[in-house]
């Protein structure tokens, strides 16, 4: 507990003092194949406060998510948003720029109040824009959170993600 | 003649499915196991053409020759899990006038959701009530204008790698129409049930929200009336075109393959234009 309440404190002193690191998201949706589909999901999307622009691969189902600056991202309310529309996250990979970051198993960060607790890592000196892909249930499909679901935490916070490179 | 229309029917399958491309499940004449999208209306204008009415079974029928249906549907998404229908109708179908005939209420509940990357599996449940004020012809009972009555059922839906199959089940209930109109009860009880088949022809590659989607459809709908033992079994075939992502229209041909159930009409030409609005309220 006192470890998430510091990460917190961290995470908000972060927030207000460094630049962005949140380059963009590129979610995949799944169950879908029709642009009258896709256009549902981004249409929630769209709903979003903290979202700048929404790029889209129709063919592939594949958003790529912009964010507003100084605004608070929550990826839970995207995969919602995905949910609403009557669809499913296939995949979200975070595309975010470290600075010399060592991470390895169990490595936690956190970045705008979000806490991101990094699962079968192998221990490497993270620089420049690397992704990172959410693999929460509802993140992921049902049969890859399974491959995942002995290894991950309960999340104690709404917004505490547990990720992968 | 009955093996000519299956020889018929299965070259058309054939035909659909070589068609090597994408699908749809927006099927023109049944619904999907899937739900609209969480706060989007579509609003439906359904007509119906049935040039020959047939009357080989004898009925005493008073109708126009050239019968004609329309009707107002309004769709919403509640939630990811549940959707509802309203509609209204209007024909010419029981007497030689058009006249207002009615309404119903639909509800669909998705009850079951596994989704992977282009595919899915989908199994819904769903209710429907129809109050109608017409004079009864037919033992067909048909919720969307003829009779009133409730009816329930579950519907499943795979879409795999952009090939759409749905199968639904149900029952439906005749009650009385509104007075003097009375169902004989010996003749309320009817199973329905269908197999919808969904292919999309066009476009072969996806690069923007605007391009026209062409699919092809083939439907096969069947009823027992299971107080009467009489049954039908029908195909519809059907295009559809998808313009903008939000507004389709969908072209039916719908007639009887075989069936002893006395009917007002086997072959019905549907167009139907409906018009979609994603987050059209708070």
């Amino acid at each position: 507990m006192k470890k998430i309440i510091i990460t917190l404190i961290i995470s908000l002193f972060f927030t207000a003092t460094i630049k962005a690191q949140y380059v963009k998201v590129e979610l995949q949706a799944a169950g879908l194949t029709c642009s009258m589909c896709s256009k549902s999901i981004h249409k929630q999307l769209q709903t979003l406060s903290f979202i700048d622009s929404i790029g889209v691969n129709l063919d592939k189902a594949t958003f790529i998510i912009f964010f507003k600056a100084n605004q608070l991202v929550d990826f839970n309310a995207i995969k919602l948003k995905v949910e609403d529309a009557g669809f499913s996250v296939a995949s979200l990979n975070v595309f975010y720029n470290f600075k010399n970051y060592n991470v390895e198993a169990n490595s936690v960060f956190s970045y705008n109040q979000s806490i991101f607790n990094f699962i079968t890592t192998k221990s490497q000196l993270l620089n420049g824009i690397v992704p990172f892909k959410i693999i929460d249930k509802g993140f992921v499909s049902a049969k890859e959170f399974k491959k995942y679901s002995a290894l991950i935490k309960p999340n104690s916070t709404q917004n505490n993600y547990n990720v992968t490179l | 003649m009955l093996l000519y229309k299956m020889k018929a029917v299965l070259f058309y399958c054939l035909l659909l499915f070589s068609v090597n491309v994408v699908a749809q499940e927006l099927f023109p004449l049944t619904e999907p196991a899937s739900n609209m999208a969480t706060k989007s209306i579509g609003i439906r204008l359904n007509n119906e053409f049935m040039p020959t009415a047939t009357n080989s079974h004898n009925l005493t029928y008073s109708g126009s020759s050239n019968m004609f249906r329309t009707g107002i549907e309004a769709m919403v998404g509640l939630s990811k899990k549940w959707m509802a229908h309203a509609l209204v109708f209007s024909s010419n179908m029981h007497q030689q006038n058009f006249k207002f005939e009615g309404g119903g209420f639909y509800l669909k509940y998705r009850l079951y959701s596994i989704d992977n990357v282009q595919s899915h599996f989908r199994i819904a449940l769903y209710a429907k009530g129809a109050l109608v004020n017409n004079a009864i012809h037919s033992n067909e009972i048909n919720l969307g204008g003829d009779n009133s009555g409730i009816t329930t059922g579950v519907i499943f839906t795979q879409l795999l790698h952009k090939t759409a199959i749905s199968a639904s089940f149900g029952y439906i209930k005749g009650i009385s129409n509104i007075r003097p109109n009375v169902l004989n009860d010996s003749a309320s009880n009817v199973l329905n049930y269908s197999l919808s088949f969904g292919q999309l022809v066009l476009p072969l590659k996806y690069i923007n929200y605007n391009q026209p989607n062409f699919n092809l459809y083939c439907e096969f709908l069947g009823k027992l009336n299971t107080s009467t033992n009489q049954s039908y079994l029908d195909i519809a075939p059907a295009l559809q075109c998808i313009i903008n992502s939000v507004f389709r229209v969908d072209v039916v041909y719908k007639y009887q393959l075989f069936g002893n159930l006395s009917r007002l009409n086997t072959n019905t030409i549907s167009l139907r234009l409906e018009y979609n609005f994603f987050n059209a309220y708070k």
